[in-house]
């Protein structure tokens, strides 16, 4: 993994992060806003130019790649360079929250 | 209809699109529905029932390019895109007081990365311009290439005020992208240098800026005094030099002048009375005389734009 991807990526923001987690089933951008909203009963609605603006920035980045199109929505699926960046980050969430649980 | 539309000419800087959505949305509360803009910042409104609508804007020129899925994306979020100006896409979504989701960019990070292609998109061809021909322009006006002539004076007062205007809107800009930068990044030691240089480079050019006008407006000049007379000889005279004498009738001032650049004034007359004599120059008064048809005291009054040469006055 080079410098760049590890400079903007570790650590990444919650959007990244949920982007990343979401695209291990082949999704677009609007689907991930909704798997999120779900996934935190609705405290994290994504929005659009940060969806858009992430996603652009990650497939230029090799982190998610480009699948096909459906209905004018690009559907991407995470990379293995996405996988590994993934994993190191959840890593570290493990840690902190570890670390909470412990100090608590 | 009479009535139901509204033109209004507003200017936002490239970096005043939050004052723009806000002035959009006031506008929208108060029953008018923005429909369109036109270059350079002529607004276009209708009449409509007030409500509160949010209008935001993105610069994406990746988006741009690839107009309908990006829409799509927003309209999915509940975002009507209205159109694109100058590379900014309008959206805008009617909203609640209670609402909380209307904003485009749900985190700082993405809002930097917005400022970062409105920087590559719109400042770095402003900054090109910037170094490659207002500061040259400039420069070569105040420094000589025949300086002193009116064309060039208008020519020096407009890349002046260009400049001013363009080192306002970089510096305004470097502000908001610092702060935005230190509350992400807020130990960066890398970002705080990169500012630390911005802000370096600006203060440096509005010191050549600075210095330039100075340096116009300054005078370099010897006047020595010689019998029945006085020669001025100048590097550079911005200045108007005035010298008494008490003539008689049949006196004749002669006046001998090599010149190089900027214009000279000369005008010969008692103080309080019509000139005998007035005349100006951009090159060379070459030598001409003046003869004195009354008795009295004359002030000879020479005055300088950017001059330089040498004039002498002699009195037989």
């Amino acid at each position: 993994m080079d410098a760049h991807i590890k400079k903007v990526y570790v650590p990444m923001t919650e959007t990244g992060f949920y982007i990343l987690l979401c695209l291990k089933e082949p999704d677009h951008g609007y689907g991930i806003v909704q798997k999120v909203k779900e996934l935190t009963n609705g405290d994290i609605v994504l929005a659009p130019g940060t969806m858009y603006g992430s996603l652009s920035k990650m497939e230029k980045d090799g982190l998610i790649c480009f699948q096909r199109a459906e209905d004018k929505r690009k559907i991407y699926l995470i990379t293995d360079l996405g996988k590994e960046v993934l994993e190191i980050e959840m890593q570290r969430i493990d840690r902190l929250y570890r670390n909470m649980k412990e100090m608590r | 209809m009479m009535g139901n539309t509204k033109k209004v000419f507003k200017w936002f800087s490239i970096t005043q699109y939050k004052q723009e959505e806000e002035y959009l949305s006031s506008m929208h509360r108060n029953g008018w529905k923005f429909t369109k803009v036109v270059f350079p910042g002529l607004y276009f409104f209708e009449k409509c029932e007030p409500e509160n609508v949010a209008y935001r804007l993105d610069y994406n020129q990746e988006g741009i390019a690839n107009k309908a899925e990006y829409v799509q994306m927003f309209s999915d979020c509940g975002w009507e895109y209205l159109f694109d100006f100058v590379g900014y896409s309008y959206f805008c979504k009617a909203s609640d007081e209670a609402d909380t989701h209307d904003e485009i960019f749900c985190d700082d990070e993405s809002r930097l990365d917005m400022m970062k292609r409105v920087y590559r998109g719109r400042i770095i061809p402003l900054v090109i311009l910037f170094f490659c021909i207002i500061l040259p322009q400039f420069t070569m006006n105040v420094f000589g290439y025949g300086g002193g002539s009116i064309v060039q004076d208008i020519l020096s007062v407009t890349f002046l005020v260009l400049g001013i205007l363009y080192l306002s809107l970089f510096c305004i800009f470097t502000v908001q992208f610092h702060q935005y930068e230190k509350k992400i990044h807020p130990e960066d030691e890398q970002v705080k240098w990169k500012y630390a240089g911005i802000y370096f480079a600006i203060i440096a050019c509005a010191l050549v800026f600075g210095g330039a006008v100075c340096f116009k407006f300054s005078s370099d000049y010897n006047i020595s005094d010689r019998e029945n007379g006085f020669v001025i000889e100048t590097e550079r005279l911005n200045k108007t030099v005035v010298k008494e004498f008490d003539l008689k009738k049949g006196d004749v001032v002669e006046v001998t002048h090599q010149g190089d650049t900027g214009s000279w004034y000369v005008r010969i007359g008692k103080s309080d009375e019509e000139p005998i004599f007035y005349g100006n120059t951009y090159d060379e008064f070459e030598r001409f005389s003046v003869e004195i048809q009354e008795d009295g005291t004359y002030q000879i009054v020479c005055k300088g734009r950017n001059a330089k040469g040498n004039i002498e006055f002699k009195i037989k």
